[in-house]
């Protein structure tokens, strides 16, 4: 009874102050999804990095030197040479933004008859017509078929399709990638920053002068903070909404989104409040918040895909929380389905971080001010 | 046991921080039902016992009983006997007066039953019941204090400890403060109170511990303090040039026989009850040898004078204290929660 019922009441303050200041917290989540979104939402990636993936049916010397050709003249980003299926699902989630199909009927000159074959998800228009002129070209000249000079008829062995996979626009992908940060950046806030003014306001004091457990104090904060994050994700999924992202999966998916934010915000806030017990400053605890949010962020493929982040940082990727998260969010949002084993891997993992977190948070915390 | 124990019974209390004592072993015995005061400058170690006394520090040395019952061991019952009102305002500034109550009582356990009853009460002793809805960040200051002083009360406390009651409230706010503790501790609430006001542990208080740099200088009730400066009347002369104040104390010394302290420009003595007459001569010879003096006052001893004289020096940098009340809520705006 006690524990719980004083946790309840810490809680129930916590969530009344939040909704004293419900405007601010509404544009602090807002803000940031805003922000990103309408950025890097619009911005035309040129070619040159565009990740792609290369399905080679061909298998022959030609096709092999078409592939070398387009990794030497570093003409695309290439991140891997897979079936098709896979490809496919590599667009779905936007890890790849084409793919490049060699046809067993490569090299061929016939008319009528393609070699190469380029799959894009629908949004991604104006990038791949900058793309489709040099994968034509490489093609062209690896299949030794047409001599170089001099080109009086422009050969042409690509054929180009729009692929519909689902509601995989950048902008979904970005809106995807986001709610996660916008959630662990309303944690650190929630958790660490309120903890940090409620020692300097004496609040704290006041609040271990009575006759509480001191972990209802941890206990009333995290809960409150998961409710919070919660909250900001659907903020930050109502702006991605409206400027044009989707969810696949419909509303089952937005509870989904719901779980992930609640579980992160409970990880990040454990890890907030060990912060806040070591940094007594605000300004000093903004900056480091700062510092560990955004790289965790940016490590976890918020803003680009995993595939083309720098490989020096992707052992941060494999231990980063927020990487599992934006998993679950992308599949909820791009694929429309989440793999039932890789659901279970991930959310166990959020829960064990989040659970390893707040037990260490609660070693951390005193009972007195000494 | 606890009927005839003392309120607080403080033995050999020490706190360091590191190397630096901030409390270096006092003893101290409140008894139950009385105004005790404990007072001092800034930095006198104050806020430092009184955290000790609720459990908030761990002391380094030394005890402290609560009703005969030692902090470390009944915990949760020692903590229902005490009530705090913090030297900062603490009400919740985004919270209603009602809600700021309401979390308290239910931190303290009150029975679900009497909760709304004690919020009503509370909101009457405090003269908030028309602002019982409103954001406590929208009160004033004198407001919000005494929204604080219900607050540290709603679980029914035995033991108040009031830190700084009524540092920076403006003067009508302290005198109705005053009246208020006054009303407590007649409904038999044992009151422990820190103050850098003279004045006010005077008004206040039964008894009065000095403390400075961490350490009791005097104890005792104000009369008994009082008396400390001795009988008869304080002289206190400012001198017009301060260079001269060290020739004025000669001159009172060796024409009237009166030992003066000197403290810059100010000169400080005690004259005898029945001598009050040696101020003119005192005023003629010091016009004789031409030792200006800017001003020249004659009063009852009061704790400032006790003060002076245990100290050796008045009550530092008070005005600089003003200012807690007026903290400013910068990091509500920063966080957006609060
Ligand atoms: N946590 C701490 N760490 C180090 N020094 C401290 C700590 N708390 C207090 N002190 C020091 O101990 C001394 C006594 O502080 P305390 O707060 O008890 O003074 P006070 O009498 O309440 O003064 P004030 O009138 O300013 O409130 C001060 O010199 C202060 O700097
Ligand atoms: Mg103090």
């Amino acid at each position: 009874m006690g524990l719980l019922s004083d946790s309840y009441t810490l809680f129930t303050r916590e969530m009344l102050i939040f909704k004293a200041n419900l405007r601010t917290n509404i544009v602090r989540s807002a803000i940031f999804p805003l922000f990103i979104i309408l950025i890097f939402g619009n911005i035309n990636t040129t070619y040159k990095n565009t990740p792609v993936a290369i399905v080679n049916y061909a298998n022959n010397p030609q096709s092999l030197a078409f592939i070398n050709d387009l990794q030497i003249n570093n003409d695309v980003n290439l991140v891997t040479v897979t079936n098709q299926q896979n490809a496919l699902q590599m667009l779905q989630t936007g890890q790849v933004q084409a793919i490049i199909v060699i046809l067993p009927t490569y090299p061929t000159l016939s008319p009528g008859v393609k070699g190469v074959q380029v799959y894009y998800s629908n949004t991604q228009v104006s990038v791949v017509a900058a793309l489709l002129p040099v994968v034509n070209a490489t093609a062209v000249q690896a299949s030794g078929l047409v001599a170089p000079k001099p080109q009086t008829v422009p050969v042409s062995m690509v054929q180009s399709d729009a692929v519909y996979a689902g509601q995989s626009s950048y902008k979904t992908f970005l809106a995807a990638g986001i709610i996660p940060m916008v959630v662990i950046f309303s944690a650190l806030f929630a958790g660490g920053l309120s903890m940090i003014t409620d020692r300097q306001m004496g609040n704290l004091k006041a609040f271990l002068i009575t006759p509480i457990n001191k972990n209802a104090i941890i206990i009333g904060r995290v809960i409150s903070s998961g409710v919070q994050g919660a909250f900001s994700a659907l903020i930050a999924l109502a702006i991605g909404i409206a400027f044009g992202a989707g969810v696949a999966m419909g509303t089952i998916g937005v509870v989904w989104l719901i779980v992930v934010a609640f579980l992160v915000t409970i990880g990040f806030v454990g890890l907030a409040m060990i912060i806040a017990s070591r940094v007594k400053r605000v300004d000093a605890y903004a900056i480091f918040s700062q510092a560990i949010g955004l790289p965790l962020w940016y490590a976890a493929g918020g803003i680009t895909p995993i595939a083309s982040l720098p490989s020096w940082i992707l052992p941060v990727t494999t231990i980063d929380p927020l990487t599992y998260a934006t998993q679950i969010t992308r599949g909820v949002m791009m694929q429309g389905f989440i793999p039932f084993n890789e659901l279970v891997f991930d959310l166990a993992l959020l829960t064990g971080i989040g659970l390893v977190f707040l037990f260490i948070s609660m070693r951390m915390f005193k009972s007195t001010l000494d | 046991m606890s009927d005839h124990a003392a309120a607080v019974e403080i033995t050999r209390l020490v706190k360091k921080f590191g190397d630096f004592t901030a409390v270096g072993g006092i003893n101290l015995s409140i008894k139950q039902g009385e105004i005790f005061g404990i007072l001092g400058p800034n930095g006198a170690g104050k806020t430092t016992t009184i955290n000790m006394i609720l459990g908030l520090l761990t002391p380094t040395s030394g005890t402290i009983l609560i009703n005969g019952m030692e902090m470390r061991r009944h915990g949760a019952n020692v903590k229902s006997l005490l009530g705090l009102m913090t030297q900062e305002t603490v009400v919740e500034g985004d919270l209603t007066a009602r809600q700021n109550l309401r979390i308290f009582a239910d931190l303290y356990h009150v029975p679900k039953d009497e909760v709304d009853s004690r919020i009503e009460l509370a909101l009457q002793e405090a003269d908030l019941v028309d602002f019982a809805d409103k954001q406590a960040g929208t009160f004033s200051g004198g407001m919000q204090r005494r929204l604080e002083l219900v607050k540290s009360m709603i679980q029914q406390p035995k033991i108040l400890v009031l830190d700084e009651p009524t540092t920076g409230l403006d003067v009508q706010n302290r005198s109705g403060m005053w009246t208020r503790i006054k009303e407590l501790n007649r409904n038999g609430v044992t009151v422990i109170l820190t103050t850098q006001y003279l004045e006010e542990a005077d008004v206040l208080c039964d008894r009065i511990a000095i403390i400075d740099h961490g350490s009791i200088k005097a104890i005792g009730t104000p009369t008994e303090l009082k008396r400390i400066v001795g009988k008869g009347r304080i002289l206190e002369l400012i001198a017009e040039d301060p260079a001269k104040a060290p020739a004025i104390a000669a001159l009172l010394k060796s024409h009237f026989r009166l030992a003066a302290e000197v403290k810059g420009d100010r000169i400080t003595t005690v004259i005898e009850e029945n001598r009050i007459d040696i101020l003119t001569s005192i005023t003629g010879a010091l016009d004789r040898k031409k030792l200006d003096v800017a001003s020249v006052s004659l009063h009852l001893p009061t704790l400032d004078d006790v003060f002076i004289k245990l100290t050796g020096a008045g009550m530092r940098d008070t005005a600089s204290n003003d200012a807690v009340s007026a903290r400013s809520n910068i990091f509500r705006g920063m966080s957006g929660r609060r």
